[in-house]
């Protein structure tokens, strides 16, 4: 015997219900099912990761039980970072110093960071942040790093995800990115704010 | 060379599991606030050469020590540190290379090119840096 899960349903109850249950402590969430599901058991939960497995079990006429086992994704507390527009600023201010290379810093005839070149970073960065606080997500403070050929670039990590950033020294050229995830994913292009928001998502989710 | 006469360098198949070490000046060990960090991991600035885009030179242990590679260039060479690459490791990412290409010109038999396309440089050094592990750490006093 096998029964559709009626998906919108489900769909509706973890949203609403599932991270408030797990904050509450797990002996009480399952008092939340709706009248016509049967409680769910919780099955495994991992708070680090976002995950929770739970179960919900009918018994059919035939007396045959069935079981709907359900993996719960991004509905549950991510590990916390600081505040994430401080974080942003912390890296900012704590990136001037690059401000302070001279020519040659590499040792190879690198040029001198520009302060225009800062400037476009930390728009980059303020704008990156923004997105995610607009979305409820939290960035780690990012790492910049000057680039031989004057550019700079930035990386968030966090988990085993990473974005990547270049501010490129010619106002004309636009940033690009990379990122890439623990699966193996990764995937890049130009940086702009139309595609920081569903990049963060989508490293995110 | 022997007698006045230059030994043949050809260029050589790279086993997967060979050792590549690339020199990294003492500036790319300046993290947060420009402290200087020589116990870790150089920033990704170390794997993008400007000359010479699109590739990255490195020393296969073949032919090179990590001292050897630590000490050949640079104005004050005795401050470099050096990483340490797999051949197996770099060419899993995507659209990478790694060519050894004896440099005669600076009597360096181990050279080796990492080449990649030129508009792949950012995910290249990010990759690089996540895979290299650290072979030499400049010096505690390389600050000067």
């Amino acid at each position: 015997m096998t029964t559709a899960v009626p998906e919108t349903r489900a769909n509706r109850w973890l949203d609403t219900e599932c991270e408030q249950l797990l904050v509450a402590g797990e002996r009480d969430w399952t008092a939340a099912a709706t009248t016509d599901w049967p409680r769910p058991t919780l099955s495994s939960h991992d708070r680090e990761l976002g995950r929770i497995r739970c179960t919900y079990q009918w018994s059919g006429a035939s007396t045959q039980a069935f079981a709907v086992q359900l993996l719960i994704l991004r509905h549950v507390p991510r590990p916390q970072f600081p505040v994430a527009d401080q974080s942003a600023e912390a890296g900012i201010s704590s990136a001037r110093w690059i401000l302070s290379l001279a020519e040659d810093w590499d040792d190879n005839g690198a040029p001198a960071i520009q302060e225009d070149t800062l400037s476009r970073m930390e728009l980059v960065v303020r704008d990156a942040v923004r997105c995610a606080v607009d979305s409820g997500l939290t960035l780690p403070e990012p790492a910049i790093s000057p680039i031989p050929d004057g550019s700079i670039d930035v990386q968030w990590r966090w988990e085993s995800h990473l974005l990547a950033v270049n501010v490129p020294s010619m106002p004309e050229k636009r940033p690009s990115f990379y990122a890439t995830t623990n699966d193996g994913i990764h995937f890049g292009g130009s940086w702009d704010s139309s595609v920081a928001l569903p990049v963060l998502a989508w490293l995110m989710a | 060379m022997a007698d006045g006469v230059e030994e043949d360098w050809p260029t050589e198949h790279l086993p997967d599991e060979a050792r590549l070490y690339r020199r990294v000046p003492i500036g790319f060990y300046r993290g947060r606030g420009g402290i200087l960090d020589v116990d870790g991991k150089p920033t990704v600035g170390a794997f993008h050469d400007e000359h010479h885009p699109g590739s990255l030179s490195t020393n296969w242990e073949r032919y090179a020590t990590p001292e050897a590679t630590r000490l050949q260039g640079g104005k004050n060479p005795q401050s470099n540190g050096v990483v340490r690459l797999v051949v197996r490791s770099v060419l899993q990412i995507d659209r990478v290379s790694v060519r050894h290409s004896p440099d005669r010109a600076n009597n360096n038999r181990a050279h080796t090119d990492i080449e990649f396309p030129v508009d792949q440089a950012l995910q290249v050094r990010t990759e690089l840096r996540e895979r290299c592990e650290i072979e030499l750490k400049p010096p505690r006093d390389a600050a000067g």
